[in-house]
């Protein structure tokens, strides 16, 4: 049975003489939904934590709107769902949660301000002086917010007697408050409220609801990562900041899903932020309500904070500018734009390096040059003396030692070279084969061209092994080109000029036994060679002054199993596509091809061009019929082509000259008219898509997983399809 | 409660303010230079204040594709969907809070996209595709599809080729995918472009193991699972087909998997890995369901307003190298059961039994057939799955040639139950 972990409470007076009626109905109905787990009821309310049979959520739910009458509840639910519970208890207790008060001495009805996460985020940024950790000792020492007090206490009832000393005569003050789930804290905020605090806040749905839904490795660094989004509309990461001067237009709510009338002439950036956070309340946001031209001239320094930042409507000089700044300080750049179905995106950073590429199949077998022990247990396998049964169940991997062993005895120790002596090794491998039906004979002989292919390093892991950043190990270095580095001394030494094993072995026809012993040989061999990198690792550590454990095992045991697939990307820098070495022979090869988008690429920027000229945007393009000439009475249309049309197509030619690419001949016209009458606009499906592949990419470069685009896309709305380009 | 709130958006804010369309309206007061001739400046000079639109699936593809079409201008948008709101569909389909669990999908993002986006009326059904009939369909002037099961696909391909050729009318089918992150996006013009079923055999087919490997040489993690679900269910539950949406169902399997995982010393096996072999699933990722579901909404867009061209016919993307689109026409398959010729021919191998013949038919992958049942064009029975009686009276047809029963050159006729339509094979028994 599929089970939810989850939990509620709700504060709500339940007269006394109804609580045992209130227990056995609970007992019952609960125990009809096959609920287990344990439920406080009191005169103050409910508190439960239960585990519920996946398919009758609903029901529970349900029940508690219409039967329980809670309203509306929030059901808080864990990371981990299994059955927690053994059994259902329901107890009546004097209070759902203990404070060691006299009942009566506060009123729990006076709930204090329940603060979403970014609401107290941004309270807390501005440093209050009474901040409470009501939690118990042992739940603080794992981690608290900065400024706060954690008292040294076991229980709540300690918890309230501290909060009490602290808080003493400071009624007038600021009071911030948070716990595990919020329970705690809704209890302490009522007590304080009753003794005459002014303001209590606290953290809604507590610790928890900041640390959901985010598991896996990667997932750890979206979280810490801190992301800026310049002019930006949409995006989803673990900590973002939203810089924008402008107020939200009527424009903005027809196309943003997340604004609403309300927000009319508020600061974009504020209301930006808030959608955001609703659309995952455990994403943390801020926002700041400026120019980013002016931020970018004043305080450029403001952007080096973050993690990551995405421009979006940057005009070309303050973004070259914010480009420049970033690309010093190693701080990724995503610059977004649109117009009509036209999309663009283009990733900035001075370099990237990958360990988990993903690739489909990393298998590595080297039975070219077997692996300790390897020949050994090939040896164990005596087919001739065996039945067909047997026979049948060889793995592929000892069928081709084998042979290769036979082959290189007739042949001076050589693997078969060539396409006829590959024929002649396979025909060699077929008459082992006692009947058609031995797969495990098939297996081998569809290996046959990677058993005799020599291992090696890969050309492209050998260019990274050879890089000037390895052979420089500085204090500076990343994890990165250290291990790297440690792995080129392995390969020189003792990994016999091949790179660490990966360790996997693929499935193959075989007996489970055998298949688990093969499995043990390469697995052991991997560990073998992650200790010797290891060694290697700590050793260089150690030279630059750094302790053995600031780089992890498993990163070094990642970098091993993944080393043939390591990858490397040098972005090249704005300042090089705008000015100092454009990709004018690539462009000129594109741009001749009909088929091709780079039409696009060169209309975004005399976008800009055409910006700094006439400082808006061109607009409205209607070209009038080819037989339509002017004063036909269609005089608007003529003017706003002229106007529109004529400017941008000039700026085109003149940009591509600059680029040595003679225009004539060449069929730019209709994109040109598509990008005029297009005018800027922001279509919601493209802004949808854009966001969807600008957000798959943040994520490879902020995870470093998977291959990130290098380093431009166009996508193209009106045929569905992009290109990408290296510019 | 909640008809009431909605009855209140709709009064105050049935009215547009001040530029709410200023972005769409730069493309639909002005002329582009790929449009189409029948483009006719004006938002009310398009399908979209009139158009009925259909979304099928309000999950992570449904969710994307509700919000897109309302911000698209779409006024009367319909949506079906069968599931009720799980835990784990939180974090990525974002029309659906905690407090939502276990409620209908379909209600539940109606609800939010209409009291988000002004004016637009959302009728959400919460049910089976197959609940509805021709009459409920033909309303329609588009449908967009966001599932993930290749059966309701056809179904639903199918019943809209069928229902255009009735009314002579097509009814244009958008049909959005996803898996990991590879995902298509495609235009179906009933009888003018090649339909879900004429790509059938463009799907990858599920990895199978030998039964002998999970009989008795289990290698890998997966082997012990199919091995539960394959070998054991049928032996322990005799009667009891296995339901892959049933969680206690699946519970067992894994039980019964990490058991046999435990004898064969195997580790690996998970509850989230049971799901997967079991369902044949690869877990859905946040953006492309973005992409994708835009793509989509694009279409329909460009349908509705012929602002631009729209998509022929198919795009297939990739996105865990860079990016990656491949944008083609997929050619119609002639013989296409739903929209080409009636029949088709094939070759069979005169000494096959039936039983021969009906392996044959559920591994040939452009026609992926669960339970086939097989009559001749006059009505002779020749195997039926049910009901029950009729099973029983032609099993033992089953061990009987096939060149017994029919003549070369005969047509016979396959239904299944999975399937909206039958196929027809005209027979060379060779």
């Amino acid at each position: 049975m599929e089970w939810r972990t989850l939990s509620f409470y709700r504060f709500k007076s339940i007269p006394e003489k109804d609580l045992s009626q209130l227990r056995e109905k609970m007992l019952s109905d609960f125990g009809n939904m096959n609920i287990v787990g344990r439920i406080y009821i009191a005169t103050e309310g409910v508190n439960a934590q239960m585990s519920c049979p996946k398919e009758n959520i609903g029901w529970l739910r349900e029940y508690c709107d219409n039967i329980l009458d809670l309203g509306n509840v929030d059901f808080n639910f864990a990371t981990e769902h299994a059955k927690a519970f053994g059994a259902l208890h329901v107890r009546i207790r004097k209070q759902i949660v203990a404070d060691g008060l006299e009942s009566g001495s506060y009123d729990i009805t006076k709930q204090p301000n329940h603060l979403t996460p970014e609401e107290w985020h941004q309270a807390l940024s501005s440093k209050p002086q009474l901040v409470i950790d009501m939690r118990n000792h042992y739940e603080s020492e794992i981690g608290y917010f900065e400024g706060a007090i954690c008292p040294d206490v076991d229980t709540f009832r300690e918890s309230v007697k501290v909060m009490e000393e602290v808080c003493e005569g400071k009624q007038d003050q600021e009071v911030y408050m948070y716990c595990t789930g919020g329970i705690r804290c809704s209890k302490a905020g009522a007590m304080l409220l009753s003794a005459g605090f002014k303001s209590v806040n606290v953290l809604k749905g507590g610790i928890t609801a900041y640390g959901r839904l985010w598991a896996a490795t990667g997932q750890a660094a979206l979280e810490s990562s801190n992301v800026c989004l310049v002019n930006g509309n949409a995006t989803g990461i673990g900590f973002f900041t939203v810089v924008d001067g402008r107020l939200v237009t009527g424009a903005d709510i027809g196309n943003n899903f997340f604004l609403t009338l309300e927000a009319l002439g508020q600061p974009r950036a504020a209301k930006v932020t808030e959608y955001l956070q609703e659309l995952n309340e455990d994403v943390k946001g801020s926002f700041l309500v400026e120019d980013p031209i002016n931020l970018i001239e004043t305080s450029p320094d403001y952007f080096l904070q973050f993690s990551l930042v995405i421009a979006t409507e940057l005009p070309e000089k303050p973004l070259l500018r914010l480009a420049e700044i970033l690309w010093d300080s190693a701080v990724p750049l995503v610059v977004v734009r649109s117009t009509g179905f036209i999309g663009y995106f283009r990733i900035l950073k001075p370099e990237h390096t990958i360990v988990e590429t993903h690739p489909e199949n990393i298998v590595d077998l080297r039975l070219d040059k077997p692996i300790p022990g390897l020949e050994a247990y090939a040896q164990t396998f005596d087919f001739e003396g065996m039945d067909n049964m047997d026979h049948g169940h060889i793995p592929y991997v000892v069928i081709l030692i084998k042979y290769l062993n036979q082959w290189k005895k007739e042949h001076n120790g050589e693997l078969p070279k060539g396409t006829q002596e590959r024929n002649l090794f396979k025909e060699a491998i077929l008459s082992g084969k006692r009947n058609s039906d031995e797969e495990n004979f098939d297996e081998a002989i569809a290996s046959i061209w990677k058993a005799c292919t020599p291992t090696q390093v890969p050309s492209k892991v050998q260019v990274i092994l050879n890089d000037l950043l390895c052979d420089n190990i500085t204090v500076e270095s990343s994890n990165f080109w250290i291990i790297a580095r440690a792995v080129r001394e392995f390969v020189a030494n003792e990994g016999l000029g091949l790179l660490p094993l990966s360790g996997r072995l693929p499935d193959m026809k075989a007996y489970t036994q055998s298949y688990v012993d093969l499995q043990n040989i390469y697995r052991q061999k991997a560990r073998q060679d992650v200790a010797a990198v290891q060694a290697r690792v700590d050793k260089i550590l150690s030279s630059l002054g750094r302790s053995s454990d600031s780089i992890s095992h498993e990163e070094i045991e990642s970098f091993c199993k993944n080393a043939a697939f390591i990858e490397v990307i040098r972005y090249r820098s704005l300042q090089e596509e705008y000015i100092n070495d454009p990709k004018k022979e690539d462009i000129s090869r594109w741009i001749r091809d009909s088929e091709d988008s780079i039409a696009y690429y060169v209309l975004f920027r005399a976008i800009d061009r055409f910006y700094e000229t006439f400082q808006r945007y061109p607009d409205g393009a209607t070209l009038p019929d080819a037989g339509d000439d002017a004063g036909d009475g269609n005089d608007d249309e003529q003017s706003v082509f002229v106007y529109e049309f004529n400017p941008l197509r000039k700026i085109v030619t003149s940009l591509l000259e600059e680029w040595g690419i003679d225009d004539s001949g060449l069929d730019i016209d209709d994109y040109v008219h598509e990008v005029c009458r297009s005018g800027g606009s922001e279509l919601p499906n493209m802004a949808a898509l854009l966001g969807g592949l600008v957000s798959q990419e943040i994520i490879k470069l902020i995870t470093h997983q998977y291959i990130p685009l290098n380093n431009s896309c166009i996508f193209d709305g009106i045929k569905a399809s992009s290109r990408t380009y290296v510019l | 409660m909640a008809a009431d709130n909605s009855t209140t958006a709709m009064q105050t804010d049935s009215r547009d303010w001040a530029d709410r369309w200023r972005h769409i309206n730069k493309i639909l007061d002005r002329r582009g230079p790929f449009c189409d001739n029948s483009f006719r400046e004006g938002y009310e000079n398009t399908l979209l204040p009139q158009c009925k639109v259909l979304v099928i699936g309000a999950g992570g593809l449904g969710c994307e594709i509700l919000k897109n079409l309302a911000l698209s201008g779409f006024k009367d948008i319909h949506v079906i969907d069968m599931d009720t709101i799980d835990v784990s569909n939180l974090n990525r389909q974002f029309l659906f809070r905690p407090s939502d669990v276990g409620r209908p999908k379909a209600i539940v993002a109606a609800e939010f996209v209409k009291n988000r986006v002004a004016g637009v009326v959302v009728t959400p059904y919460h049910g089976k595709i197959q609940d509805k009939d021709d009459d409920y369909y033909k309303q329609f002037q588009i449908v967009i599809c966001g599932l993930d099961s290749v059966e309701a696909r056809r179904w639903m391909n199918a019943t809209i080729v069928n229902l255009s050729q009735e009314l002579g009318e097509a009814i244009p089918i958008i049909d959005g995918g996803t898996e990991g992150f590879k995902g298509q996006a495609r235009v179906i013009i009933p009888t003018v472009t090649s339909c879900y079923e004429c790509s059938l055999d463009m799907l990858n087919k599920p990895t199978t193991f030998p039964i002998c490997t999970i009989a008795n040489t289990p290698r890998l993690p997966e082997h012990c699972i199919e091995w539960a679900y394959v070998l054991e269910w049928p032996k322990v539950f005799k009667n009891e087909k296995l339901d892959t949406d049933d969680p206690k169902h699946i519970q067992w399997v894994f039980e019964a998997a990490l058991e046999r995982a435990r004898q064969f010393k195997i580790a690996g096996i998970t509850y989230s890995l049971t799901q997967g072999v079991v369902k044949n699933i690869i877990p859905a990722i946040a953006s492309t369901n973005a992409i994708i579901a835009a793509a989509c909404c694009n279409e329909a867009f460009k349908i509705a307003t012929t602002s631009a061209p729209y998509l022929d016919n198919y795009m297939m993307y990739t996105g865990n190298e860079g990016v990656y689109t491949y944008t083609f026409q997929h050619q119609k398959k002639p013989d296409c059961p739903v929209c080409g010729e009636n029949s088709v021919n094939v070759d069979v191998n005169k000494n096959w039994t039936v039983e021969e013949f009906i392996e044959w038919l559920k591994e040939k992958p452009d026609a992926q057939l669960k339970k086939p049942s097989l009559m001749t064009a006059d009505n002779k029975k020749i195997y039926l799955q049910a009901p029950p009686i009729l099973e029983r009276s032609t099993r033992p047809n089953l061990e009987k040639k096939l060149s017994s029963l029919i003549e070369d050159g005969d047509t016979i006729i396959v239904t299944d139950s999975t399937l909206p339509f039958s196929l027809q094979l005209v027979v060379s028994l060779i």
